[in-house]
C-alpha cells in the first residue's frame, strides 16, 4: 500500500479534474440537504423571533450559559489530552508489562456513556449513594462532599471521552515512519529532545482529532451534565423546550451551540496544520526497539491500574451493586429486553441508513475532488458540529408541522441518526477508498467491465473493512445516544438510553443499572469489530 | 482504412485548466509494433496513454482502435469497451485475489485453459494461488503483464512499467517483457523517461516534446537523424556547443569541422560523445573535469580554453586521462548541425579533407 500514497501527490493532476458523475451527484444531493435542513428550519425559526423572546434569551444569562460550556469543553479536553497521550505511548513505545492487555482495558470506558458513567458517580459518592451506605453503618458517616455541579460533570466526561485522544494517538504512533525518529536520534537529539522535535508534532494531526472529538462530545453533552444539574447549553435547550409553550428561544440557544461547535471544528482543521489527514498504518514493517520505563515501571503501572479501576471496574461494580438491589427487591423487570430490541433495531437502522448516505458522499470527495465534491464533504462533515439535542429539537418542529405521519416515530429516530453520525460514517469510507485508489479501478475498467461491475468486483470488497468500521461506530454511537432518542421516540417506545435515562434522573438507581449493563455488553459487540479493524491494518502492513 | 493500422491517434488536445497536456498530437501504430514513447517528465505521456485508454476524454481530436473511432466528435466508447490492455506503473493489482483470479479477472469464465496459457508466458505457472503481496516485484510485474494480455486486447498501454523495480532487476525484466509481448505478437507503447530504455526495448521510437510527438522513426533512425536539436538532447547523450560557419567550413571549439553545403553564419554543433577523441598533450589548455569508468568504456568531461564542456566516451583503459590531465579534443565521427533547432546537416564524417 506504500505507493498508494505516492499516486494520490504524483498523479492528483490528472484525476483531479474527472467530471463527478452525474448519478453520484444526485445520490449525494438529497443527503446534503438533509444534512441542511436542521440548521435551515432553525435558522427560520429564530427569525420569527419577536422582542419578548429576545428579551427571555437576555435574561436567561446566556453569557454564563456560554462560559460554562466552553470552559467544561476546555476542562475535560485538556484532561483527556493529558491521559490519552502518555498512555498512548506508553502502550505503544514502551516497555510496559501487558501493554497489549492494558491497551484493550484502557480503551473500554468507550462503551460507557457518559450518563451512565455519570449515573454511577452519584450511585456510588451522590447523596443516598453506595459509599455512603457503606460508611453510614461503621462510621455513622450522614454527608459526603457533594460531587454534582461542574466536579461530577468534568469528572464524568473525562473519564470516558480519553479513550478518543488514547486511540487516535496510538494509531497515529503506529502509523510514524520509525527510521524518522532514528534519524533524529542519528543526529545527535536525545530520547526526550526527539519526541518534543520529531514524535509531538508528527502526532499533532492525531491530537487535533482526539481533542475534536472530546470537545465536541462535551459541547453536545447532554446525560452527564443534566444527571450532575451543571447548567450549560444542552440542559438550557432542553428546559426550554419541556417547559415553554414558545419554542423560539430554543432555537436561538441551539444555534449558539452550533456556532460553539462549528468554531472548534474550524480551530481543529486550523490546528491539523497543511497535513491534511492522517494516514496511519504506513510504518515500516520494522517495530522499534521498546523504550525501557526502568524504575518509572511501577509508577506506570499503578497509573494504569487506577485509571482502570476509577474508569471501568468501578462504573461497572456500581452497577452491578444496585442491579443487585433491584433484583432483591423484585418488582418490575430489572433487565429490560424489549428496550434492548429497541435499542439494537433503532440503531442499526441509524448505521444502515447511514452507509447508503455516506458512500456517494465518500466516492465524491475520495474520487472526484472538486467544488461540489468539497461542498459535499464539507456538509458532511459538519454534521460533527449538530448537538443531537438540536437536531432532535429541529426534527420536531419540522415533523410536527410538515410532516405530522413522521412526528414521534421510528423512521425519525433512524434519520436523526443518520443526520448526527453521518461523518463517523464518510471518514473510515473516505480513508479506504483512498488507501484502494483509484488505479485498480482503472485496471478492472480496461479489463473490460463496466463501472458497476468494477465496483461489485473489486471497490466494494476491498472498502469492506472500511465500512464495517463506520458500520460498527455508527452503530456504537446511536446505541448511546440520549437527548435525539428522547424528543423523537414514538410514545410507548424505550432503548435502553431511555431507561437508564428515567431511572436515574429521578434518582431510582436500582431501575437504571439493568439497562445500563445491558447497553455497555451490547457496545462491546461494535468496539470488538473497531479493535479488529486497527489489528488486521497492522498485519497488513507487516505482509507488505 | 488500413489493416495493418492497430491504432491512430489524430490532432488530439487535452487541457488541464490552463495546462495543455497534448496539443495536436499525431501517432499511427501498426500491428505488432512496439512503440517507446519517450520524453521528459511533463511532456503529456502518461496523459497521452490515458487519453487512448478511455480514462480521459480529449477536448479535440479522435482516437481510432483499429478501423473503429473510440473518442471523437461526438463519439465515446468507454474504456471497458474498447479492448485496449493497460499495465499500469504500480501495477495495479488487486490485492484482494490470488494470481490467477487477477489474470482470469478479464475474461469470460470458465476459460481455465486462457489463464493457464498466459501464466505459462509470463512463466508464473506454480504462483496461481499467491496473493499479490506475497510475490516480489518482478514477479508482480508478469502478473499485470499477464492480466493485460490475457483478453487478447488490440493495444497494450505500459505506463512506465519499470520504474517500480531497481535497477539490477530491471534490465533482465525488460528483456523478459520484450520476450512475451513479441510471443503473444502484441501491439504495444510503452512510456518512458529512460532513453536507454526506449532505445534497446522499441521497435519504434516515439520522440515527445510540449503534448506532441516532435518524431517517430526506428531507434537507430531516431539516434542518427534526430528531427530537432531538442530530440537530440532527449535520445542519447548530446554535446551542443556554438560554432560559425565561413565557407563551408565550421569553425567551432572543437576546431575547425566539414560543414559541406552550409551558407555563411551561426550554426548549433551537437556531436556525440563516441564522436570526440581527447588526447593527452602537456602543452594543451584543456583540461580533464570527471571521469567515469565504466569497465569496458569511459565518460570522460573536459573543459576547453574557451569554457566549453565536453563530454567522450573512450574505449578500453585510458590511465593518462585522469582528472586534471592536460588534454586537446577534436572530433572523429559525426557531427549533426543546427539552426533554429531545425537539423541542416548531418554529417557521418566532419573531418575536413587534408
Amino acid at each position: 500500500m506504500a505507493y498508494a500514497a505516492g499516486y494520490s501527490a504524483s498523479r492528483s493532476v490528472s484525476t483531479a479534474r474527472a467530471r463527478a458523475p452525474r448519478g453520484l451527484l444526485l445520490l449525494a444531493l438529497p443527503v446534503c440537504a438533509l444534512m441542511f435542513l436542521p440548521v435551515a428550519y432553525l435558522v427560520l425559526r429564530a427569525a420569527e423571533a419577536d422582542a419578548s423572546s429576545w428579551s427571555l434569551i437576555l435574561r436567561s444569562n446566556t453569557v454564563a450559559l456560554a462560559a460554562r460550556s466552553v470552559g467544561l469543553a476546555a476542562a475535560v479536553t485538556t484532561a483527556a489530552v493529558a491521559i490519552g497521550v502518555p498512555l498512548a505511548w506508553l502502550t505503544s513505545r514502551s516497555d510496559l508489562p501487558g501493554k497489549r492487555v492494558w491497551a484493550v482495558v484502557l480503551s473500554l470506558p468507550l462503551v460507557i456513556p457518559s450518563y451512565v458513567g455519570a449515573f454511577a458517580l452519584l450511585a456510588t459518592f451522590g447523596p443516598r449513594g453506595f459509599l455512603q451506605q457503606v460508611l453510614e453503618g461503621p462510621f455513622s458517616v450522614t454527608r459526603l462532599p457533594d460531587i454534582s455541579g461542574f466536579p461530577g460533570a468534568f469528572i464524568s466526561l473525562t473519564l470516558f471521552t480519553y479513550p478518543y485522544v488514547f486511540l487516535l494517538v496510538a494509531a497515529g504512533l503506529r502509523g510514524l515512519d520509525p527510521s524518522l525518529e532514528e534519524a533524529a536520534r542519528s543526529l545527535g537529539q536525545s530520547r526526550w529532545q526527539t519526541f518534543r522535535a520529531v514524535t509531538l508534532p508528527l502526532l499533532r494531526p492525531s491530537i487535533a482529532a482526539g481533542a475534536l472529538l472530546v470537545a465536541l462530545y462535551t459541547l453536545h453533552d447532554f446525560g452527564a451534565v443534566s444527571l450532575m444539574r451543571f447548567n450549560v447549553f444542552t440542559q438550557a435547550i432542553y428546559l426550554q423546550y419541556k417547559g415553554a409553550f414558545d419554542r423560539t428561544p430554543a432555537a436561538i440557544l441551539s444555534l449558539m451551540l452550533i456556532a460553539l461547535a462549528f468554531t472548534v471544528l474550524v480551530m481543529e482543521r486550523r490546528a491539523r496544520g497543511r497535513v491534511r489527514y492522517h494516514r496511519s498504518g504506513a510504518g515500516s514493517a520494522r517495530p522499534l526497539q521498546p523504550v525501557p520505563l526502568l524504575r518509572w515501571k511501577i509508577p506506570a503501572l499503578v497509573a494504569c491500574s487506577t485509571l482502570a479501576v476509577v474508569a471501568f471496574v468501578g462504573p461497572i461494580s456500581a452497577l452491578l451493586f444496585w442491579l443487585g438491589r433491584g433484583v432483591a427487591a423484585g418488582g418490575e423487570a430489572v433487565l429490560p429486553w424489549t428496550a434492548a430490541i429497541g435499542s439494537v433495531v433503532a440503531s442499526t437502522g441509524g448505521a444502515v441508513l447511514a452507509l447508503v448516505a455516506g458512500l456517494p458522499i465518500a466516492i465524491l470527495s475520495a474520487r472526484h475532488p472538486g467544488r461540489l465534491a468539497g461542498g459535499a464533504e464539507a456538509v458532511s462533515y459538519a454534521g460533527y458540529a449538530l448537538p443531537g439535542i438540536v437536531v432532535a429539537l429541529a426534527f420536531v418542529f419540522f415533523a410536527a408541522n410538515y410532516t405530522p405521519a413522521l412526528y414521534q416515530s421510528l423512521p425519525l429516530v433512524v434519520v436523526a441518526y443518520t443526520v448526527l453520525f453521518l461523518p463517523q460514517m464518510t471518514e473510515p469510507l473516505r480513508g479506504s477508498l483512498l488507501q484502494v485508489g483509484p488505479r485498480v479501478e482503472e485496471a478492472g475498467r480496461a479489463l473490460g467491465k463496466s463501472k458497476r461491475q468494477v465496483f461489485a468486483r473489486i471497490t466494494a470488497p476491498l472498502i469492506s473493512r472500511g465500512a464495517a468500521a463506520g458500520v460498527a461506530l455508527v452503530f456504537l454511537t446511536a446505541m448511546k445516544e440520549l437527548p435525539a432518542t428522547l424528543l423523537l421516540r414514538p410514545t410507548g417506545f424505550e432503548t435502553l438510553a431511555t431507561r437508564v435515562w428515567t431511572g436515574a434522573s429521578v434518582g431510582l438507581y436500582a431501575k437504571a443499572a439493568g439497562p445500563a449493563l445491558i447497553l455497555i455488553v451490547i457496545c462491546c459487540v461494535p468496539l470488538y469489530v473497531l479493535a479488529r479493524k486497527v489489528e488486521v491494518d497492522r498485519v497488513d502492513v507487516r505482509a507488505e | 482504412m488500413n489493416e495493418q493500422v492497430a491504432l491512430r491517434c489524430g490532432g488530439v488536445a487535452k487541457r488541464f485548466g490552463s495546462v495543455a497536456a497534448l496539443d495536436g498530437f499525431e501517432l499511427t501504430l501498426r500491428k505488432g509494433t512496439l512503440l517507446a514513447l519517450l520524453g521528459p517528465s511533463g511532456c503529456g505521456k502518461t496523459t497521452a496513454l490515458r487519453v487512448i485508454a478511455g480514462f480521459e476524454k480529449p477536448d479535440a481530436g479522435d482516437v481510432w482502435v483499429g478501423d473503429r473511432k473510440v473518442a471523437g466528435l461526438g463519439c465515446w466508447v468507454p474504456p471497458e469497451k474498447r479492448s485496449i490492455g493497460m499495465v499500469f506503473q504500480d501495477w495495479a493489482l488487486f490485492p484482494h485475489l490470488d494470481v490467477w483470479h487477477n489474470v482470469a479477472f478479464g475474461i469470460p469464465r470458465g476459460s481455465d485453459a486462457r489463464v493457464h496459457e498466459v501464466l505459462e508466458l509470463v512463466d508464473l505457472a506454480g504462483l496461481d494461488k499467491r496473493l499479490p503481496h506475497e510475490l516480489s516485484g518482478g514477479q508482480q510485474q508478469r502478473v499485470a503483464l499477464a492480466r493485460a494480455l490475457a483478453p487478447t486486447p488490440e493495444v497494450i498501454l505500459l505506463d512506465e512499467p519499470f520504474s517500480n523495480l531497481d535497477a539490477t532487476l530491471r534490465a533482465s525484466v525488460r528483456a523478459e517483457v520484450r520476450a512475451v509481448l513479441r510471443e503473444a505478437g502484441a501491439t504495444a507503447i510503452f512510456v518512458t523517461h529512460d532513453q536507454e530504455e526506449a532505445l534497446s526495448m522499441a521497435d519504434e521510437l516515439a520522440v515527445m516534446v510540449a503534448g506532441r510527438i516532435a518524431q517517430v522513426g526506428a531507434p537507430h533512425q531516431v539516434y542518427g537523424m534526430p528531427s530537432d536539436s531538442k530530440v537530440a538532447a532527449l535520445v542519447g547523450e548530446a554535446n551542443f556547443f556554438r560554432g560559425v560557419v565561413r565557407e563551408q567550413v565550421a569553425v567551432t571549439p572543437l576546431g575547425d569541422m566539414a560543414a559541406p553545403g552550409l551558407s555563411n553564419g551561426p550554426v548549433e554543433v551537437m556531436v556525440r560523445p563516441e564522436s570526440v577523441r581527447l588526447v593527452h598533450d602537456d602543452d594543451a589548455p584543456g583540461r580533464i573535469v570527471d571521469a567515469q569508468f565504466y569497465g569496458h568504456d569511459q565518460l570522460v568531461r573536459a573543459i576547453l580554453p574557451d569554457g566549453t564542456s565536453l563530454d567522450a566516451r573512450l574505449l578500453g583503459p585510458r590511465p593518462e586521462l585522469s582528472i586534471g590531465s592536460p588534454v586537446t579534443a577534436s572530433v572523429v565521427g559525426g557531427a549533426h548541425f543546427f539552426r533554429d533547432g531545425r537539423p541542416v546537416l548531418a554529417a557521418a564524417d566532419s573531418r575536413l579533407a587534408d
